[in-house]
């Protein structure tokens, strides 16, 4: 049922702003693949090109081996979902589902039966079948998004197109629309793509994805891979919440062996970080990037490996955030509510080498091994 | 002295809309209070009777102990941050912060003395000359804050100031507001939608909804021990969790809660049944369980809790959510659908099942009909 | 000023706004007003320099211009001596007015919906493009009225139906453009992308997407296009002749050299106004929804 996706080369400018430059990737069939930025990386105008609702300035696209950029939107056969659902005001929730059933372009290939079986199974399975004499007013977010859903769904298309598709539901809602989307589309096996400002979608619900910034692919993989070995610093901020701390260090040979000191701490790398440093040119500045998660603090300044300052906590539920003031700059560590921390409590932070990552500060790329 | 005294006040708009009914209220002198609802529950209204922009219908607002309901807004010595931010759009900075003091007639020294002291608190001062306009949306927030701030007025009002910024701005700025606040020590109410702002920034927040506080109390007290299930479900994110029990009490002070069908049944002794109100005989009853409380046998755990006694219930899995800080559970408890929190490592697939484990002093309890919370009421 | 000084003030300013808006609607209504009476008073006392209140009405106007009546024009010019005849004929008025009116209206619409639609979507041309376009609404119509009669003499369309029905259109089209513009405007991109990815072509959406949702706009333009039609003197007058006189203009042939028929005018006036009532009032509803909406841009 999938058909693969190929994007190459693809640049978009709008007068004096690039919106899209030099971008590729390859979807395989099945695959539900994300575009993680925010407002302005590119990502709508990424799956507007897709749909072709949007003509780029340079490069190929390519579904099933063929090239569609010569073909408008209405005969490349893919689906969209919109951010703002986009259902037709004046038609009731069934005649919006059966609008792209009775185009034109495809007017022989649904008979009328054909077409209110379809609606009535795909209303049925989204749990809208209540719903098929209502006019989009009368509907709540959710509803609105099923219907936008079903719209998509009741057509044999050859790829979907997801556009936040779930950004304006409450939490609730989007923890549950995160698995049903996920289920439905393993279930109807169409290639996917899903555009997002949310990394918590992309884990959740993606196998691959690309990270764009400012138009540009930083870097494509499965989240695990974006999440625990980031190829750059853009990645290593656009997964977590709160966003990984990246304190400026330097970095001593002495004898062969690599020593990161920054503000308030001077340590000796381990194997992994030895390895890792071997990478960075000589003279380069180096930055050592710590996730929230990652770091412990402790009421006793000397206990940990750095010390500093509280400079604000806020407890969030279950857990904390406590930003700590480290000669300047400001650290965020998750910790939990009961330290009730204050406003100017000395405190040290420790944390384990296995999991900082290194960066060449001035490439902003990441160390490895 | 700044503190702010709601007694019985009522704000009705027309005959009949009645936004705030019977709100008895105090903010302490200094005290970050929150006004937490969502839209239409009547916090914008409390908040716009404390400005003045609005007429007290009936009862007393006073402010420092002084009664102010015929008060004009300007007299009241209270400064406001608005939602969108309310800037002259082609003046500088520096002229929209100037702005209270040139309205008064203070002299010109003094003015630019006091704009670029409050500048240097909001890390606003290489954008005094850019004209309003040009600024982003963080930086148009910190501007309308120092302007609220320059008059150094006793009270601060602040509605919904970080709703417009995208996550990781209001993620920033929520943090700095704290900090300000702390800092300043300005009595200051805030009003929000957002519980998790409520929570980091406030030292009491009161609920709200549909014109009536549904509790007043520390971020603490709200999330360990919220008065009703209106509460119980807007704070915290992801929401608690409800099971519609029975309740019965044996003779010998235990406690049995049930779902029909069994499929949900658990007894309590000890110190956990000592949680429950004692003036609650039994009945129709919803447990309510935070996702993060759930604890999952086999050790996937959030965080290990040390707990004296569990109830134990099997669970099938649903869905199953990655993430990178935490992984989240679908799972279905009985009939009911149940979202639990469990650590990223853990990996379970549609169809396994699941022992949820619930630790004792993790659950409450709520009468089903009124939907008050029947747990009783701890010191914190 | 407290609080219980600001309702006092709300309490005047209400007062004061109904004694102007009384007097507005006096001032406004009194020549319509006028006018009907005027239609039923016998011609001797219309004349009078008194104005007479209290009457025998008559239905003598009403019934000269129901019915069939010879009116003689003199076109003498010194030395030669023309009599021309000119018949006050309702009914063909009436019908040429009807018809101007209508067609006026009907293309407009059918003519300025696709182009007001091109210049919301498109950008191509610039956004000043379409300022200038619509501005020539903002022209006043005397200016054209030299150019428009010479053309016409020249092209053969003096004296036609057709030939005011291209003069109206000159002003209706760039307005209904401008109108239905902004309407089209308001509408989200997204429901026009999300029909092409449903598979329509760019006009089906136009016709079964866009058009659907601008209704009242449409409904509104064109009841102020027929108004205006309706209503306009100065063109019909000039272009028309004997053929295409519509109403307005012929209401004009009661100057004679041997008098103003009062009577009569007040009593073509009177009927003349009956469908612009009649339309506005249907249309009201409409009229302020399309008025207001489109204004606020």
């Amino acid at each position: 049922m999938g058909i693969e996706l190929t994007l190459e080369g693809i640049t978009k400018t709008y007068g004096k702003v690039t919106a899209v430059s030099d971008l590729g990737f390859t979807v395989k069939p099945g695959e539900l693949f994300a575009l993680l930025g925010p407002s302005g990386a590119g990502k709508s105008t990424t799956v507007n090109l897709i749909a072709g609702i949007e003509k780029p300035d340079k490069g190929e696209i390519r579904a099933g081996g063929r090239s569609i950029l010569a073909l408008r939107p209405q005969e490349r056969d893919f689906a969209m979902v919109f951010e703002s659902y986009a259902l037709y005001p004046h038609l009731t929730v069934a005649e919006n589902m059966a609008f792209p059933l009775r185009a034109p372009v495809r007017a022989t290939r649904y008979s009328s039966a054909d077409i209110q079986k379809r609606v009535a199974e795909t209303a049925r399975m989204l749990e809208i079948h209540e719903l098929l004499a209502r006019y989009p007013k009368e509907l709540s977010g959710g509803q609105k998004q099923r219907v936008g859903l079903g719209r998509a769904l009741v057509r044999d298309s050859q790829l979907f197109l997801l556009d936040e598709p779930i950004a304006h539901l409450d939490a609730k809602l989007r923890h549950h629309m995160r698995g049903e989307l996920k289920k439905l589309q393993k279930k109807s096996g169409r290639t996917t793509v899903l555009a997002t400002p949310d990394y918590a979608e992309v884990v959740a619900m993606a196998d691959r994805a690309a990270v764009l910034n400012h138009g540009v692919s930083e870097q494509i993989g499965t989240p695990i891979e974006l999440f625990s070995r980031p190829a750059n610093v853009v990645v290593a901020q656009a997964i977590g919440d709160p966003p990984i701390n990246l304190l400026n260090c330097e970095v001593a040979n002495r004898d062969g062996c690599f020593y990161i000191s920054g503000a308030g701490f001077s340590l000796q790398c381990n194997d992994r970080l030895q390895a890792a440093l071997r990478h960075l040119p000589v003279g380069a500045a180096a930055s050592l990037g710590i996730r929230p998660s990652e770091i412990s603090i402790h009421r006793d300044p000397a206990q940990g490996l750095i010390r500093g300052e509280v400079y604000v906590f806020e407890p969030l539920g279950g857990e904390a955030v406590a930003t700590v003031s480290v000669e300047g700059k400001l650290v965020k560590v998750l910790c939990s509510w009961s330290s009730s921390l204050k406003i100017g409590d000395k405190v040290s932070l420790s944390f384990d080498l296995d999991t900082v990552h290194v960066f060449n500060r001035d490439t902003g790329r990441a160390l490895y091994a | 002295m700044a503190e702010i005294a709601f007694r019985g006040v009522w704000k009705v708009y027309g005959k009949s809309v009645e936004a705030v009914k019977d709100m008895n209220l105090q903010v302490k002198d200094g005290e970050f209070v929150s006004l937490l609802g969502p839209s239409g529950c009547g916090k914008s209204s409390t908040l716009r009777m404390i400005a003045g922009l609005e007429e007290i219908t009936r009862g007393d607002l006073e402010i420092g102990g002084r009664r102010i309901n015929e008060v004009e807004p300007g007299d009241r010595d209270v400064a406001m941050v608005f939602e969108n931010y309310a800037l002259f759009p082609h003046m500088s900075s520096f002229d929209n912060i100037a702005f209270p003091l040139t309205l008064r007639g203070e002299d010109r020294g003094e003015i630019r003395r006091k704009v670029e002291e409050i500048s240097k608190l909001l890390d606003l001062d290489g954008l005094l000359k850019t004209l309003a306009v040009n600024l982003g949306g963080g930086e148009k927030q910190r501007v309308g804050i120092a302007r609220a701030l320059i008059r150094k007025s006793s009270v601060l009002l602040m509605d919904e100031p970080i709703s417009h910024l995208d996550a990781d701005l209001r993620a920033r700025t929520r943090g700095e507001l704290a900090r300000l606040q702390r800092l300043l020590g300005i009595t200051t109410v805030y009003v929000t939608h957002d519980q998790l702002e409520a929570l980091a920034m406030s030292d009491r927040i009161a609920v709200m909804n549909l014109g009536v506080v549904q509790q007043y109390g520390t971020p603490d007290q709200l999330y360990n021990q919220p008065a009703n299930m209106f509460v119980a479900r807007f704070i915290g994110e992801p929401p608690m969790n409800f099971i519609p029990c029975t309740l019965e009490r044996n003779g010998s002070g235990r406690v049995r809660i049930f779902t029909g069908g069994r499929g949900f049944d658990v007894e309590l002794g000890g110190e956990q049944a000592a949680r429950i109100d004692p003036g609650f005989r039994g009945g129709e009853v919803f447990f309510g369980i935070r996702p993060i409380d759930f604890e999952i046998a086999g050790g996937a755990n959030m965080q290990a809790r040390p707990s004296s006694s569990k109830s134990a219930v099997k669970a099938g899995v649903l869905n199953y959510e990655a993430g990178c800080e935490h992984s989240f559970l679908e799972a279905k408890l009985c009939e009911y659908t149940v979202l639990v929190e469990c650590a990223p490592t853990a990996r379970f697939s549609e169809g396994d099942t699941v022992t949820l484990e619930v630790a004792a002093n993790r659950f409450h309890l709520f009468d089903r009909r009124s939907e008050a919370s029947i747990m009783k009421v701890e010191a914190r | 000023m407290s609080e219980r000084k600001i309702e006092d003030i709300r309490h005047k300013r209400k007062w004061h706004i109904w004694l102007v808006l009384i007097v507005a609607l006096a001032v406004t209504l009194f020549p319509v007003f006028w006018t009907l009476v005027t239609s039923f008073k016998p011609s001797t006392e219309i004349t009078n320099p008194t104005p007479i209140w209290i009457f025998k009405p008559t239905l003598d106007h009403y019934k000269s211009i129901l019915i069939k009546e010879k009116e003689t024009q003199d076109f003498s010019t010194g030395s030669q001596s023309i009599v021309g005849i000119q018949t006050f004929d309702f009914y063909k008025y009436l019908v040429n007015s009807l018809v101007i009116a209508i067609s006026t209206t009907v293309l407009a619409m059918v003519i300025a919906y696709p182009a007001a639609y091109s210049l919301a979507r498109y950008r191509t041309l610039g956004d000043n493009y379409s300022f200038w376009v619509l501005s020539i609404r903002m022209l006043p119509p005397i200016i054209f009225l030299i150019p428009i009669s010479i053309l016409f003499a020249i092209y053969g369309l003096s004296d036609s139906r057709l030939g005011i029905i291209i003069a109206y259109l000159t002003f209706n089209i760039p307005f209904a453009c401008w109108i239905i513009k902004s309407f089209i405007e308001d509408i989200p991109a997204d429901l026009e992308k999300a029909a092409y990815m449903d598979g329509y072509s760019r006009f089906q959406v136009m016709t079964r997407i866009v058009f659907p949702l601008t209704r009242s706009a449409v409904a509104a333009v064109m009841i102020i296009c027929f108004i205006f039609s309706w209503n306009e003197f100065l063109f019909a007058m000039v272009i028309s002749f004997i053929r295409s006189t519509p109403l307005t203009a012929g209401v004009g042939l009661f100057v004679t050299g041997y008098g103003i028929r009062w009577g009569r005018i007040a009593a073509a006036a009177v009927i003349a106004i009956i469908p612009t009532v009649v339309v506005g009032l249907i249309g009201q509803r409409y009229l302020v929804r399309g008025l207001t909406m489109g204004a606020v841009k």
